[in-house]
């Protein structure tokens, strides 16, 4: 995507016949890209703003903002997830202008009618955007490379790579511009004329580089684009030929694809723990939804209920061309339920349980067991769902332990008549209590080899109107003047 | 039916008809509606459905760590009868699994839900109770207006898990009991004895006419016994005539 800097510009407002520049910041400030208008102008990029001012004075320029750049590029491969899951941008690098997109293209291409045809739509689409595109296919992705920005932008017959890049100027191996000099002073300015070439020589005077960007363009090195999102074996797809927009058709067109999905998982015997929907647009966006189960789940309709809650959140926008619908996790589940009455119930259960956290999150959802700690606050482990699902009974501690411990200890003002004795009165939110049994005290040491909290003398105390709280002094008996007590919890 | 209607129709079999019709867990002859006893003899035989119905709301107010220790209890004797998950739910981060287990929460069925807001909280509970494989719910609310209270005793309804209310704000129509808990002081020679709770019944659906909307009142203490956690009466009504007589 030659012009991609100023193309951008131009989907943003900016007038196609004016001529454009983008010039990076700094005090040596040069063009980095230019629209068409301004390379007709003779301008070319690594000009200085000056020079460049000179020559065409009514040029507009723009800073270069490579963040900006590669955020576009994202959301552009993302949607490119339509022609194949291996879709990745080509980021800007140091001094190599790519701009570009990776599409490894390898068993997609039948899909849309051969190598040409799909190259045809997915320039034709950019095109329609504002995107000026080139294209081209190869065997290798540096040959595509190579022959997309400098050759013809077509297919490239198998096995042709040799021959058809042997034309192009040596930048078409993605090197640095110190090593294309350097090339170019050698009379080297061919990629042919790198081919008869020993390797060894070239190495010690441009390492490795030029060498191994060869074999990359002729298939001796393998080169494996990395995708932006893993591949999803388990996936269904709908493409529509008129784009849809109504919710009505985007539930249908789920309804449809969940029972695909759900015959793909049983043949493997999977069910779902993790369901995304990516939902393409015509505007070159994508949004993409996901649902959790707590258990590995088939069941379609309840899928289906669960994904709901969501797509009335989709905007369709200028419409919706395809939905892709992957089980992104998936966990071994039988083809069958044993026990029918206690297999529904469980059923149901985890049905509900889906519904609570996919509205209000999973991790509010919590089971507990006991933690090998005495002190109250880190005596208990939190279970996520699935953990509970599975929970033993084990044996929590003897002692009495209230049902309310405040997540922080709250100061009170207390009177005591001994250091270790517990207190005749306390007042906790402003009402005073006045102490008619108490119990303790039972002393839980600070986890020294945590941190240096002193230890605390817990009391169980009980008001005149039978109220019972836990208290504890912070600290041994006279360690701190005046006594420091806190309410830590509520006895039933 | 022929026999209903040449019976007189006493109050109570007309408020048991009404009952029925706004499918209320009924008392039909003979068949009480699924009731899970509370295990304190003198409880149980007051309420019609011989201890907490389930399917449907059972509301308990009152002071924050009595009515939570006394839900908690309840929620512990609908585990031991039912099957399935406990379920809790709590806008709060209070809630201490050793201090619930202590009171005979059988913590390892136990799911703690905690929603943002009080609107999902309702919603939640709702789902809950609509469940088939939950044993019990217990939701910790502020008040629920007249729709959301119907709603949760109409799920309750249709799938028959018990739904405890503990609530701190208005009461809850729908209700079948209502109980206010306070805390009552404990005895001991030395320390603080067992927990000690004053229990008042302040409504319950189907009682005798004109009994519907009288207190009955327990004090009761905390055992543990070899069974686990169960609760003693120590004094209260002991039947309707009690009741009766007192006002009298």
């Amino acid at each position: 995507m030659p012009y991609l800097a100023t193309d951008r510009l131009a989907t943003s407002g900016a007038g196609p016949d004016e001529a454009w520049a983008v010039a990076e910041a700094g005090s040596q400030r040069r063009l980095v890209a230019l629209n068409r208008a301004a390379e007709r102008a003779g301008l070319r990029p690594g000009m200085s703003v000056a020079d460049a001012l000179a020559i065409r004075p009514s040029l507009k320029l723009a800073p270069h903002e490579a963040a900006e750049e590669d955020a576009l590029l994202g959301r552009l491969a993302e949607w490119c997830s339509v022609y194949t899951p291996f879709a990745a941008p080509d980021l800007w690098r140091e001094g190599i202008s790519s701009a570009g997109l990776w599409l490894d293209i390898s068993g997609c291409d039948h899909l849309w009618g051969g190598e040409a045809a799909l190259l045809d739509d997915l320039t034709g689409r950019l095109e329609r955007l504002g995107f000026t595109a080139r294209a081209a296919v190869a065997d290798t992705p540096g040959a595509a490379w190579g022959w997309a920005r400098f050759g013809a932008g077509d297919v490239i017959s198998p096995g042709g790579a040799r021959e058809a890049i042997a034309s192009l100027p040596v930048n078409a191996l993605r090197l640095a511009p110190e090593a294309t000099l350097g090339l170019a002073r050698l009379g080297l300015r061919r990629v042919g004329d790198l081919y008869p070439l020993a390797r060894g020589p070239l190495a010690a005077r441009f390492g490795s580089i030029v060498g191994r960007r060869l074999d990359q363009a002729l298939g001796g090195e393998e080169e494996p684009i990395s995708p932006l999102r893993p591949p999803q074996s388990l996936q269904v797809q709908r493409r529509f030929v008129t784009p849809i927009a109504r919710s009505e058709d985007v539930s249908a067109a789920v309804r449809f694809l969940l029972p695909r999905l759900m015959q793909l998982l049983e043949r493997q015997q999977l069910g779902v723990r993790r369901l995304d929907l990516s939902v393409f647009r015509v505007d070159a966006s994508c949004v993409r939804l996901a649902i959790g189960t707590s258990r590995p789940t088939r069941d379609a309709d309840a899928l289906f209920r669960l994904m709901a809650l969501q797509l009335d959140g989709v905007q369709a926008d200028f419409g919706i061309e395809s939905l892709v619908l992957a089980a992104s996790v998936a966990a071994p589940l039988a083809a069958r339920q044993q026990d029918m009455e206690d297999g529904a119930a469980a059923e149901s259960l985890s049905e509900m349980l889906d519904s609570l956290g996919n509205r209000l999150g999973f991790g509010r959802l919590q089971g507990f067991a006991p933690a090998g700690s005495h002190l109250p606050e880190r005596s208990v482990r939190r279970l996520s769902v699935e953990a509970a699902a599975a929970n033993q009974p084990e044996p929590w501690p003897d002692q009495r332990r209230p049902p309310i411990l405040l997540t922080r200890p709250e100061a009170v003002a207390v009177s005591a008549p001994l250091p270790d004795a517990p207190p005749l009165l306390f007042r906790w939110r402003q009402t005073l209590h006045r102490v008619r049994r108490a119990e303790g005290p039972e002393r839980l040491e600070g986890e020294w080899w945590r941190d240096q909290s002193p230890a605390r003398d817990y009391y169980l105390v009980e008001n005149e109107e039978g109220e019972r709280f836990w208290l504890y002094r912070l600290g041994l008996p006279g360690e701190f003047n005046p006594a420091r007590w806190f309410v830590h919890g509520l006895f039933a | 039916m022929n026999n209903a209607r040449s019976a007189t129709p006493d109050l109570t079999q007309l408020r048991a008809r009404i009952g029925a019709l706004e499918g209320l867990p009924s008392l039909a002859a003979g068949r009480p509606a699924e009731a899970v006893p509370l295990g304190v003899a003198a409880i149980d035989d007051c309420l019609p459905w011989g201890g907490l119905a389930a399917g449907g709301l059972h509301e308990i107010r009152g002071g924050a760590g009595a009515s939570q220790g006394f839900a908690a209890y309840l929620l512990g004797r609908l585990a031991g009868r039912r099957r399935g998950k406990l379920l809790w739910l709590t806008l709060s981060d209070h809630l201490h699994a050793p201090g619930l287990a202590g009171l005979g929460v059988p913590v390892e069925r136990l799911l703690v839900v905690r929603p943002p807001r009080g609107a999902d909280l309702l919603w939640a509970a709702e789902e809950g109770l609509r469940c088939k494989g939950v044993a019990g719910l217990l939701a910790d609310i502020d008040g629920a207006d007249f729709r959301a209270a119907r709603r949760l005793s109409l799920a309750a309804r249709g799938s028959g898990v018990p739904g405890l209310m503990l609530n701190r704000g208005a009461p809850l129509g729908p209700a079948l009991t209502r109980w206010q808990v306070t805390a009552a002081p404990s005895e001991a020679t030395i320390g603080v004895g067992a927990w000690r709770w004053a229990l008042a019944l302040t409504r319950c659906r189907f009682m005798a006419a004109g009994e519907e909307d009288r207190a009955l009142q327990w004090v009761v203490e905390a055992k543990h016994a070899k069974g686990g956690f169960c609760l003693v009466a120590l004094s209260g009504d002991r039947s309707f005539g009690d009741v009766r007589r007192r006002a009298g």
